[in-house]
């Protein structure tokens, strides 16, 4: 179940991000609110939080 | 509050780590401009290309000379930064297009091949085989004619969009529209000896000199590389600092006019949220486990023989359309590629080899990978605009790398 809400989110965030990219908004916030969302979605889940990927992994 | 403690974490090590990279190079490139060293680069690099008929030839040569650079700055983003400050106006004053400018600054770091890459080190030692005879007898001969060919499809896609966007700004009208010209307005104009114009037209790329210095060094004496861009970022900023006490003889105004740096540092800022924003958005589907569950999916996948590359890649884009990195992915993988390629009855080097490149392609193609970020703040385009021009040549490699793997691996 908490993969099938998981895959929901992810194309939710997706779709919401691609959608907003494309009415030229400010990127910063989005991120911001959909990556907070996401974090909370999270904490719902029952999932451990914490900073799973070093920063570099972005690089 | 944990969520929001997840988001300050990240200004803390974003702050303290990429993001530190970030002001040092925007401060010292604020710094050159106000000085006039800038201006110095730009008009003799841009003399020397006079004689170019199109500007168009110089895009596979950029695009290859960044890749060849990528050996000296392996970080994507970092080497991005160092040629935004350096190489962007130069193009953009040759008469290259923003756009197309950005595109090749934002594909500069890919697949060389290198043995000093970690990734290559660690895939080597889990095949039983040295770094060089990876890279040089696999990695290579399907890297560098993907390289070869992508920098041919980059010199037709950014033509044709070039074409297609002929409202284009010109560096002139960038700059003003952008409050750059307001800045530059108030710099210095370096006038006197050929000597002294020589040395100021250096200063703006000290940092890359001295990066390819150590590199070729630390080659010769069979070491890595030492130095971090950091700290040839503040070195080279201390040679400048001397080169304006010597020109000048006014130790008060130069001393004064170093607080540029720091006011070129804070005009940066906004680069680094934005990446502190993208890195909370990818924490964010770390938490709801979709990383996670891919990755699992992706360790579990037997028997799927000669297709087990393909399946393997198209996952590997998935999270790295997703996260910005395939770097994470690749290492969590190597302990799994011996294994999952004798289940699949295939040469682990013909399922290494297409998951490593295709996680290093594809970076330039994803939203939140750090390197269009800054490259799209830098330049004041919007991401999917910088995604648009590189996503035609990344995702043409991946083709024509795939194609390779199963024909020569």
């Amino acid at each position: 179940m908490s993969q099938v809400i998981a895959i929901i989110l992810t194309i939710a965030s997706v779709a919401i991000l691609c959608y907003m990219l494309s009415k030229k908004l400010d990127i910063k916030i989005i991120l911001f609110a959909l990556g907070l969302v996401l974090l909370y979605c999270g904490v719902f889940m029952g999932n451990k939080i914490k900073v799973l990927q070093p920063v570099d992994a972005l690089f | 509050m944990k969520p929001i403690q997840v988001m300050v974490d990240q200004f803390t090590t974003t702050l303290a780590g990429p993001g530190f990279v970030i002001l040092l190079l925007a401060g010292y490139s604020a710094y050159m401009s106000y000085i006039g060293a800038n201006d110095v680069t730009v008009s003799g690099l841009t003399s020397s290309m006079k004689n170019i008929k199109s500007v168009y030839i110089l895009v596979p040569v950029v695009f290859l000379m960044g890749n060849i650079l990528s050996l000296v700055v392996p970080s994507a983003s970092n080497l991005a930064i160092i040629l935004l400050a350096t190489l962007y106006p130069v193009l953009r004053s040759t008469g290259m297009s923003r756009l197309t400018s950005a595109a090749l600054i934002a594909t500069s770091a890919t697949i060389v091949p290198t043995p000093l890459g970690s990734d290559n080190v660690a895939i080597a030692a889990a095949l039983h085989m040295s770094t060089t005879e990876y890279v040089f007898k696999y990695h290579a001969i399907i890297s560098i004619p993907t390289l070869l060919l992508m920098a041919v499809i980059q010199y037709f896609w950014q033509k044709h969009e070039d074409k297609i966007n002929q409202h284009e700004l010109s560096y002139e009208e960038e700059l003003q529209q952008y409050g750059l010209k307001e800045a530059n307005d108030e710099t210095n104009t370096i006038s006197g000896s050929k000597g002294l114009r020589f040395i100021y037209g250096i200063l703006p790329l000290l940092p890359i000199i001295i990066l390819i210095i150590d590199f070729i060094v630390g080659i010769s004496h069979g070491k890595p590389a030492t130095m971090s861009v950091q700290a040839v970022t503040i070195i080279s900023w201390i040679i400048a600092i001397f080169v304006e006490l010597f020109h000048k003889h006014q130790a008060k105004q130069t001393l004064k006019d170093t607080n540029i740096f720091i006011k070129g540092m804070g005009s940066a800022m906004g680069i680094v949220v934005l990446l502190v924003a993208a890195q909370t958005f990818v924490q964010g589907l770390n938490a709801i486990g979709i990383m996670r569950m891919i990755q699992t999916t992706m360790m579990h996948i037997k028997g799927a023989g000669i297709l087990l590359p393909l399946i393997m890649v198209i996952f590997t884009v998935i999270i790295v359309l997703l996260s910005g990195s395939g770097v994470a992915l690749t290492f969590a993988l190597i302990p799994l590629i011996v294994p999952l390629a004798k289940s699949a009855g295939i040469a682990p080097q013909q399922l290494s080899v297409p998951i490593q490149l295709a996680g290093n392609l594809l970076r330039a193609v994803s939203p939140v990978a750090a390197v269009v970020l800054i490259v799209s703040g830098s330049t004041h385009l919007e991401p999917v605009q910088i995604i648009k021009r590189t996503s035609v040549p990344m995702i043409g490699g991946l083709i024509i790398m795939l194609i390779l793997s199963f024909w020569l691996l």
